[in-house]
């Protein structure tokens, strides 16, 4: 499931090496062991045993068979449990008090924000370089946006953490995801037939209603946790794929004034629509802020608060660009990326595909660059 | 037993000598020599008035505690009864305040220095505004060449908690806060200044050596106080410019035309250029 870093190839890895690695492994036989080769191809292993003193590795197959890893010289291995147990301290300690100790984003300080911390177990966060049809971020997101922070939100910096201990914090988060993610499938699963109403409206005797249970539990479960674990990790390899990340067709359209205006028009215009969350000059009070929308995941509910809601159930107001504060990084590539896909989670789809011709995503990025510094003397 | 009041008495001042003596090679002094010429002086006003206090107390302990001695067994003397001589109380309420009218008089210029902007030393370049805000120090600078304005440029340069300057020259920042009060402390530079909501603040400083000094909030400022924690990276000029660069470089990346830096990279730049 893990891909280890083409770039980082070494014979033997510190993870499968140091001291600490050494109980942590053996607690566990269902870790896994990858392997990954200069091109970037990786395979990954469950461990069955591991012997750090010795280290010798034993790895099974999927299906719990014996296998023969294949590695040549150069490539790098890496046991992920150790990463992820000092990945799980480090979360403790940083993360913990808003995000929850299973990722809810209902830490004990969580209540006092308006902005509430990301609740991972959706597997979905805002602020990716992946293109809209990519529901998860990539790693290299998530490192960023714990270097960075989330500027405007109460999501602190955490730039002076080495990074091998960032690293080992967003391998955690992935975890907390993909954990998340598979309770919720879980959920929905035994949801079709023993969600509480269906309990309640069944006739027959609270035991036959348990065995039956249990009965459909050993028939299907194995064979739905295998299905449900491989959608995970089809989507959160995708993430990490290279050809997801969203790239500009061309470099960035110089921000003259003539592209300003073009960016403007598109942004107030009927093609974009971008004015009517934002408002025409971007102060975040467009008309779907004050319109009544339906709840989240409930189509056709609506809702008896006015204004557009994200998929946590959180109400969210389209950003006030006036200000210049630019939650997923102020880079032009940012702006592009958050325009291209839109803001995941949010009611702020992807206009990639309605901003299509050549320079218009640029344009519009010019032109709310350019928002903050309006009627303002630029420069000098 | 009966001695036990002029050995309590003797025991502190000793005791007080004696941790003076030690504490240095026990770590438990200053966060190392001081790394600014300002930091100097300050630190020798510490030890002016730590003379003063050590000088009164041991004196004022060794006095009380020879008396308290020679009094256990002195059972024929009658003691000498002071109270009420008015030029005893004259003498020590002159004294002590004389003390504290010279201290107050000697450390005025480096106080003005520190504090007072008309006095700030000559060539005092501001180079970034730092605010501070629940838990995190967001930096903005100018973009190179340029100089740093009161109010946000277009090619202003973003960055957080990680604050670079060059090193040899006095250089000053605008303090600010976004919501309560914080305290922009700099214990290698003896540089400590609140951050108040509402005030622009200017600070200056001038870092001695190259290197990687601690930056800490010293203001409870509320559950997260611990976690902002910075740091100010001196280097040489020709790296500071550098370091602008790359930030521009990185802040203006369009996805294609340059290769693109992480944040990450950004702050490990500095770390293998002074070295
Ligand atoms: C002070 C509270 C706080 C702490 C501590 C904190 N976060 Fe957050 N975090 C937030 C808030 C609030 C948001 C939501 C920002 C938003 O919705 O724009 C957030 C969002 C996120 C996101 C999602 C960003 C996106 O693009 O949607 C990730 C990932 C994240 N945090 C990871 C972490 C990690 C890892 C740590 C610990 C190293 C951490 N956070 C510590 C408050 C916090
Ligand atoms: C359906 C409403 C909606 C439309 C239409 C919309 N946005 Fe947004 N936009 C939002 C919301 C909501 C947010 C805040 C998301 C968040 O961070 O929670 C946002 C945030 C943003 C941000 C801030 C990103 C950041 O990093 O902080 C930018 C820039 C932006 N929108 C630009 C645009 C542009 C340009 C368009 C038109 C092409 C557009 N938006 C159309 C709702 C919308
Ligand atoms: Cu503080």
């Amino acid at each position: 499931m893990f891909v280890s870093s083409p770039s980082s190839v070494t014979e033997s890895n510190d993870e499968s090496s140091g001291e600490d690695g050494a109980d942590a492994s053996d607690a566990r036989t269902s870790e896994l062991a990858d392997t990954s080769s200069g091109e970037g191809e990786s395979e990954s292993y469950r461990v069955a045993s591991y012997d750090p003193a010795s280290r010798l590795l034993s790895v099974v197959n999927e299906n719990g068979v014996p296998a023969q890893l294949s590695v040549a010289k150069g490539d790098n291995v890496q046991i992920l449990g150790p990463a992820l147990q000092e990945g799980r301290n480090l979360y403790l300690r940083h993360c913990m008090h808003c995000h929850g100790v299973s990722g809810d984003g209902a830490g004990p300080t969580a209540q006092y924000f308006k902005v509430k911390p990301r609740d991972y177990r959706q597997g979905v966060v805002k602020f990716t370089s992946t293109k809209a049809n990519v529901p998860r971020p990539s790693r290299d997101d998530l490192f960023r946006i714990v270097k960075l922070g989330v500027p405007g939100t109460y999501m602190p910096s955490f730039m002076l953490l080495p990074d091998e201990e960032v690293h080992a914090i967003v391998e955690y988060v992935r975890w907390l995801a993909m954990r998340g993610e598979m309770e919720r499938k879980l959920n929905a699963w035994l949801s079709l037939d023993y969600s509480k109403e269906a309990v309640a409206d069944m006739e027959e005797p609270a035991e036959e209603i348990e065995s039956a249970f249990a009965e459909a539990w050993a028939d299907e479960a194995s064979d739905n946790i295998t299905q449900f674990s491989e959608e995970l990790q089809m989507d959160w390899q995708e993430a990490d794929k290279e050809e997801n990340v969203v790239v500009p067709p061309t470099e960035r359209v110089p921000p003259s004034p003539e592209s300003i205006e073009r960016g403007r028009k598109l942004f107030q215009g009927n093609k974009a629509k971008c004015a009517s969350c934002h408002g025409l000059t971007g102060k975040g009070n467009g008309p779907s802020t004050e319109s009544f929308n339906d709840l989240p995941g409930q189509p056709g509910v609506k809702s008896d608060k006015a204004g557009l809601f994200d998929i946590w159930g959180n109400i969210v107001k389209p950003r006030n660009l006036t200000a210049g504060v630019f939650r997923g990084g102020r880079r032009p590539i940012d702006i592009y990326r958050r325009i291209h896909s839109g803001i995941k989670g949010t009611p702020m789809q992807a206009f990639g595909s309605t901003l299509n011709k050549e320079g218009e995503i640029w344009d519009v990025v010019n032109y709310v660059l350019s928002i903050p510094f309006e009627n303002k003397q630029g420069g000098h | 037993m009966n001695k036990f009041w002029p050995i309590f008495f003797m025991f502190w001042p000793i005791l007080a000598i004696v941790s003076f003596v030690i504490a240095p090679g026990m770590d438990w002094w200053f966060p190392g020599p001081a790394m600014s010429p300002l930091g100097e002086q300050i630190d020798n006003l510490f030890y002016l008035i730590l003379v003063i206090v050590a000088v009164t107390f041991v004196g004022t302990h060794v006095a009380l505690g020879y008396v308290l001695w020679r009094g256990v067994d002195n059972k024929d003397q009658k003691a000498w009864f002071s109270h009420g001589s008015h030029n005893l109380e004259i003498l020590w309420s002159i004294a002590p305040a004389g003390i504290l009218m010279f201290i107050s008089l000697y450390q005025l210029d480096v106080w003005m220095e520190f504090r007072v902007k008309t006095h700030f030393p000559e060539g005092t370049t501001p180079v970034a505004e730092v605010t501070a805000r629940q838990f995190e120090w967001r930096i903005r600078y100018p973009a190179p060449g340029k100089k740093l304005m009161t109010t946000p440029q277009s090619d202003d340069l973003y960055t957080v908690n990680d604050l670079h300057v060059p090193f040899g020259r006095p250089v000053s920042i605008r303090l600010r806060s976004m919501d309560v009060q914080h305290a922009f402390f700099l214990p290698e530079l003896r540089v400590k200044q609140d951050a108040v909501p509402g005030a622009v603040i200017p600070v200056w400083f001038e870092a001695s050596k190259p290197g990687e000094y601690d930056l800490t909030c010293a203001e409870l400022c509320g559950w997260g106080h611990y976690k902002m924690r910075g740091r100010v990276f001196a280097e040489n000029e020709s790296g500071f410019e550098q370091y602008l660069e790359t930030l521009q470089a990185e802040q203006n990346f369009d996805g294609v035309t340059q290769p693109e830096h992480t944040g990450a990279q950004i702050a490990e730049y500095g770390i293998e250029d002074s070295q």
